[in-house]
């Protein structure tokens, strides 16, 4: 099929039924990015822009976008990686985080578990008693992300998820009940805490599919490997279903995105906290008087 | 004959396949939202044709962010 331009098809967009060429597309996938940014005011004049990135597709075309967009307004931007000190995974994604950097000039940091927390995430999980390798990672991650952009002057964190990742989210919460974690992520966000950096996602309404074909088009070389450590099972069936639901009903994730995104509002003002406090341990954002990064550590200690 | 590359899994192989790519990916444990395909080095269609001769590389959709 060709693009309504007249040049070869690339894609596909089944939920809108349009055929893109390789110059469509990219264009097409900028400006969903940039509508999203624009549409919920996610970054604005002089904002200084932390990029969490992984490596991976995501935050890299992330990195690309934003990169991209500085040529329209001015703000600046900076490039994070955690290090959470998995061996044969993270320390082979992180070259190609330098050559993104080092390729559109934007200046890299890489802050690490061991550093920060005195423990690799492989250390962490060779104790005995313990929660699944994710929990860690996820609760450690988090913080890391926050503290150390708030310390790079950070006015907004921008994170790398797509539509798959937030449709999965939202369907997840759902499907267990896990009714207080809605109100969570959103298109906007209540500072509580003056120490928490407001995160922005702003591939949220743009499908997996489309950053995979997008990163090859534009040649932004990204990490292939899955983290070693076995993601949630529940999370795979819960794409597995989305993916099929997709397949048969194209713009299944999109309708359920801008379904919660309805309901957002409501549940946001319903479960979160009048204020967080600040953890008596470490002076970070916290909902009790230790944190659950501080918690964990505690426990990790006694155990190892 | 079709040579296909499956880039997560590391792995080449040949197979006997005209049709279109959306009909092969199932062989392949993939689908049309699992994977993108390029074809000859262009990115192409689900209802794109494949035949003899083709070189089809399968870019896995998931993978770490
Ligand atoms: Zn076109
Ligand atoms: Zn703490």
């Amino acid at each position: 099929m060709n693009c309504k331009c007249g040049h070869k098809a690339v894609y596909f967009k089944r939920y809108s039924g349009q055929h893109l060429c390789e110059r469509c597309f990219t264009r097409a996938v900028f400006k969903k990015f940039k509508d999203t940014i624009r549409v919920n005011g996610l970054i604005e004049r002089g904002d200084a822009i932390v990029c969490g990135v992984s490596g991976g597709k995501d935050s890299l075309v992330l990195l690309h976008l934003l990169h991209q967009l500085q040529e329209k307004f001015n703000f600046n931007l900076i490039a994070l990686a955690i290090d959470e000190g998995i061996k044969g995974y993270r320390d082979e994604s992180i070259p190609f985080i330098r050559k993104a950097c080092k390729d559109l000039d934007v200046d890299l940091y890489i802050d690490s578990f061991k550093e920060k927390y005195g423990y690799t995430l492989d250390e962490i999980t060779s104790i005995k008693d313990r929660v699944g390798a994710c929990s860690y990672c996820g609760v450690f991650r988090r913080n890391l992300l926050n503290q150390s952009s708030r310390e790079l002057g950070a006015t907004k964190l921008a994170l790398g998820h797509n539509l798959d990742d937030e449709s999965q989210v939202i369907l997840m919460n759902l499907l267990r009940g896990d009714f207080s974690r809605f109100g969570r992520t959103g298109t906007y966000y209540k500072n509580l805490h003056p120490k928490f950096v407001p995160r922005i996602k702003p591939l949220r309404e743009i499908p997996e599919k489309e950053i995979v074909l997008y990163a090859y088009l534009m040649n932004i070389d990204f990490d292939f490997e899955e983290c070693p450590y076995a993601p949630e099972a529940f999370r795979g069936d819960v794409r597995n279903f989305l993916n099929e639901m997709e397949e048969k009903r194209p713009g299944t994730k999109y309708t359920l995105l801008k379904t919660y995104d309805k309901m957002f509002p409501t549940f946001n003002e319903m479960l979160t906290p009048e204020h967080i406090s600040t953890c008596e341990t470490c002076g970070e954002p916290s909902i009790s008087t230790f944190c659950k990064k501080c918690e964990m550590l505690d426990h990790i200690k006694k155990n190892y | 004959m079709v040579k296909v590359k499956l880039l997560r899994e590391k792995k080449e192989m040949d197979i006997q396949f005209i049709g279109k790519i959306k009909d092969l990916l199932p062989q392949l444990s993939y689908s049309i939202e699992t994977a993108v395909v390029i074809k000859n080095d262009v990115p192409v269609e689900e209802d794109e044709e494949v035949g003899d001769g083709d070189e089809l590389k399968i870019l896995p959709v998931v993978s770490g962010g």
